[in-house]
This record gives structure tokens, sequence and C-alpha cells, in this order.
């Protein structure tokens, strides 16, 4: 799985971080930031999660 | 060239009157009016103020808030009102790119990492206020906490901490209702202003750690900002960073005072409050982004738009239809409008989130067992684009379970 984010739609909410933390982080400004664009397995879960609960749908997950 | 009805009659979009200044059902049910507009589809038309369309779900709303060159900010924003009302609060009443001028040099100001540091000072302001109401015995939330709370810390961070909180809170709440015509709203932009003004002032001769002195230091393509511009920018968070988080805790409040099971849930799993937070906003959802005026031709859910439309955001309704399975406090995902959209989401989101987290886990840490008074009924403030619950009086159980007392 591969994960990204477009930063023209994230508007910072932050939301990403939260939801998976382990994939996600936030710069100083709160905008996301992929940690690893290739995901674990384990955390591949908690990046769907992500994607849904992205209130602007800036986060894209291309599966294997 | 035709009218908007005509429009909207053409697409065969619904007609209602949504009367959010006058309709009396949103001092009794607000939600319920809300809830109902979701019945007529993502789309319809209100004959109520100067006439508006409606969007009352989340895509529609997402791709109108997400596009500010074809559904503008200008001349305003508050597109459901009888008589035009322009809102002049910086960065709020701006489009891009000029909007990103005004805004990129905020963001850091209000980062989810430079707030973190006011975690001590509103986990105390907190606990004062419940000793303020352990000591009186009895408790109106929305008067003894979610209006205190985030004035006080909110007042002391810009820079106002000496002035009267309760007075302050006034002021601001009389910001996010006082849209009635042009010159209530003038009335309190400048009443508000002259209380920025002066402490904008005190503080560019003598600068203190506070918010009023960062914002005289921030610089736009290297100048600094105007004071008009600044008094404007300050202004708008004295209201913003009072009044919806009040709102906003106060809802939050009333669901678990009223629903024995979500409040013991949280009791027993604090851990839980964040999702639940993020579940009871976006119910009970009580600021934001208002409307927009179309700049161009275009479609929208088959309708013609034209320059100058008013379009009108029900982010209540769309909020709240997202799901349909009732409310679950650790729903996951859970997405919401409830902080905004596109480039003018709430700013002080990361703030308002960890103020009302604190809240929270404060409150049920040392006064867990509430709930309303018996044949409590509910009534709430309206005639804006939000609602806020008037009153919410709450009975606990102190004697076996006040940590901080038994300690």
């Amino acid at each position: 799985m591969k994960v990204s984010i477009d930063p023209a739609v994230c508007q910072g909410h932050n939301v990403c971080t939260f939801s998976a933390p382990s994939v996600f982080e936030a710069d100083e400004n709160g905008y996301g930031h992929v940690v690893d664009p290739d995901v674990a397995p384990e955390f591949q879960e908690l990046a769907r999660v992500a994607v849904l609960n992205c209130p602007e749908g800036a986060i894209t997950i291309v599966e294997d | 060239m035709s009218t908007m009805q005509e429009r909207a009659a053409q697409a065969g979009l619904n007609t209602r009157v949504v009367d959010l200044e006058g309709d009396a059902r949103l001092g009794v049910d607000p939600f319920a009016v809300w809830d109902e507009l979701a019945d007529d589809g993502p789309l319809l038309y209100s004959t109520a103020g100067r006439g508006f369309f409606v969007a009352t779900d989340y895509d529609t709303i997402k791709d109108v808030l997400q596009d500010p060159a074809k559904w503008s900010s200008l001349p305003t924003s508050l597109t459901y009102t009888t008589h035009e009302v322009i809102n002049s609060f910086i960065p709020i009443a701006m489009d891009p790119p000029e909007h990103g001028r005004y805004r990129s040099p905020l963001i850091p100001l209000f980062g989810p990492r430079a707030v973190k540091r006011f975690d001590p000072h509103i986990r105390q302001v907190a606990n004062d206020l419940i000793d303020k109401i352990l000591a009186k015995g009895t408790c109106d939330y929305v008067i003894d906490f979610a209006s205190q709370l985030p004035a006080q810390f909110f007042l002391a961070w810009l820079g106002l901490g000496e002035e009267d909180a309760h007075h302050m809170h006034e002021l601001a709440n009389r910001a996010t209702f006082g849209f009635e015509d042009q010159s209530a709203r003038t009335s309190v932009e400048d009443d508000i202003g002259s209380v920025v003004r002066r402490l904008l002032e005190e503080r560019r001769d003598a600068p203190r750690d506070d918010l009023a002195s960062e914002l005289l230091a921030l610089r736009i393509d290297g100048e600094p900002i105007d004071m008009e511009s600044l008094v404007s920018i300050g202004s708008l968070a004295f209201v913003a960073g009072q009044d919806t988080t009040a709102g906003n805790l106060a809802y939050t409040m009333l669901h678990l005072s009223t629903h024995a099971e979500d409040r013991r849930r949280i009791v027993d799993d604090p851990g839980i409050i964040p999702l639940a937070l993020e579940e009871l906003t976006r119910l009970y959802n009580s600021g934001g982004p208002v409307g927009r005026i179309a700049t161009q031709d275009m479609e929208l859910h088959g309708t013609a738009i034209e320059p100058g439309d008013r379009i009108f955001l029900a982010r209540v309704t769309a909020d709240r239809s997202v799901y349909d399975d009732g409310v679950k406090l650790d729903r996951q995902p859970n997405r919401h409008t409830a902080f905004g959209l596109g480039p003018h989401r709430c700013l002080g989101v990361h703030i308002a989130r960890l103020e009302m987290q604190i809240a929270l886990e404060v409150w049920h840490q040392r006064l867990p067992n509430y709930r309303v008074p018996p044949g409590f009924v509910p009534e709430h403030r309206y005639g804006s684009f939000m609602q806020q619950l008037k009153s919410l009086p709450l009975e606990f159980d102190l004697e076996f379970h006040d940590k901080e007392a038994a300690s």
C-alpha cells in the first residue's frame, strides 16, 4: 500500500495524525506529512480509516 | 437572467422557508429543524430573507468551500439575512490570494505544536472553575463553566487577562448574534475593535508574552501589518476564541448529562474523550462558515447558478446525516465539517480541541456523577447561523466523588 497527501487540498485539520499516528505526522503548522509512503501491513487498516476521516478528502491510497 | 427562485423551480428543487432569524422552533429544538432540511435532497431553495440556495449534504458543502474562485466570501458570507450585512473581520472577509497573504503568517501561532504549551494553563482554569462551583454548591454549566473556560484562558493569551471575563464574553457573544442589520453589526464590531485597539496600542510600545504582541510582530511580504488590519484580525480572534468553544462545550455536556450511558463511558474510559468530542461536535455543531456568493455561471445539482447567487451551507444538517446509526462515542472514521473546510477552515481548531478535551477530562475526574434536574427543558438562543444553549443546570453528587476535595 502506498499513501500520499495532496498538499493543495490539505488544510491542516490534523485529523490524519490522530487516526493513524504511525503513518502521518503533522508539521509545525498542522499540515499532514506522510512518515513513510510505503505503509507497513500492520498500519494499513489505520491508513484506510484516515482516508475516510480526512474532512478535505486530501489523502490517497494505492493498494498493492 | 432569471431569479434564483425561477431557476430553482426549473431544476425541480424543493422550496422552503429556512428562516434562521425568525423560526421560533429553533429556540425549542434547533437540531430537529436542521434534520428536516435533509428530506429535500442536497440542494433546496429558501424564500426567507433575500432568497438563497441551501446546501444540505457533505459533498456539496465540501465542493463549495473548497472552491473559493467559484464561491466567494465577498461581499459577505452572511447569505441568509433579511438585510445585507457585511462582516468585515480579516481574514474571514477575504478570498484567495489576498486571504492567504493574511492567513499564512497566523497559522504557526495556532498550530497543534504551538498550542500544546497551554495545556497546564487550561487545566488550571478548569480546576479553578470547578472549585468555585463546589464552593457554591450549584452549577449552571453554561454560565459557570462553558462560557468561562474559553473566555478566561483565551483572554489571558490574547493579552486581556486583566479585563472582566464576563463582560468580554458578553461582547464576544453579541458578535455571534449581531447580524440583524449593518448598523447593529458595525456597532458590535466597533465595540470589540476599541478593546482590541487599546490592547494592541499598549503592546506596540511595551510587548509582552501574549498573542497581541505576536500579532504585532507578524510580517506580510516583510512589512508589518497596518493597525486597522491588526484590529480586525484581533477582533476575530476575540470572538472566535471565546464563543464557539463555549457553545460546543455546552451541547457536549447537555448530551452527556441526559445520556447516562454515554456519561458513564467517559468516566470509565477517559481515553475515549478525543473520539467522543468528534462525535458530539459532529452532532451538535454550533458555529463555522455560513454561506458563499457565486462568482460565475455554473451548474449545481442540475440548477443553473448565476453570479451573485447566494448559498447557505447547512453544515449541521450535513454533519448529522453523514451516518445514520445514532450516537457512537467511539465512531471511527468520523468525517464532519464542524470546523469548516477549504482555505477558511477554523484557524483555532487545535486550541478548541485542546480546551474541550481538558474540559471533559477535568470535569469527569472531579464531578463524574451529574445530571440535569428532573423536568429540565433546554432552551436555545437562535436568530443567527448558529444556536446556543441558554442554560444547563446540573445536579451533582460530590461527597463521594470529588477526588481533589477528598485528598
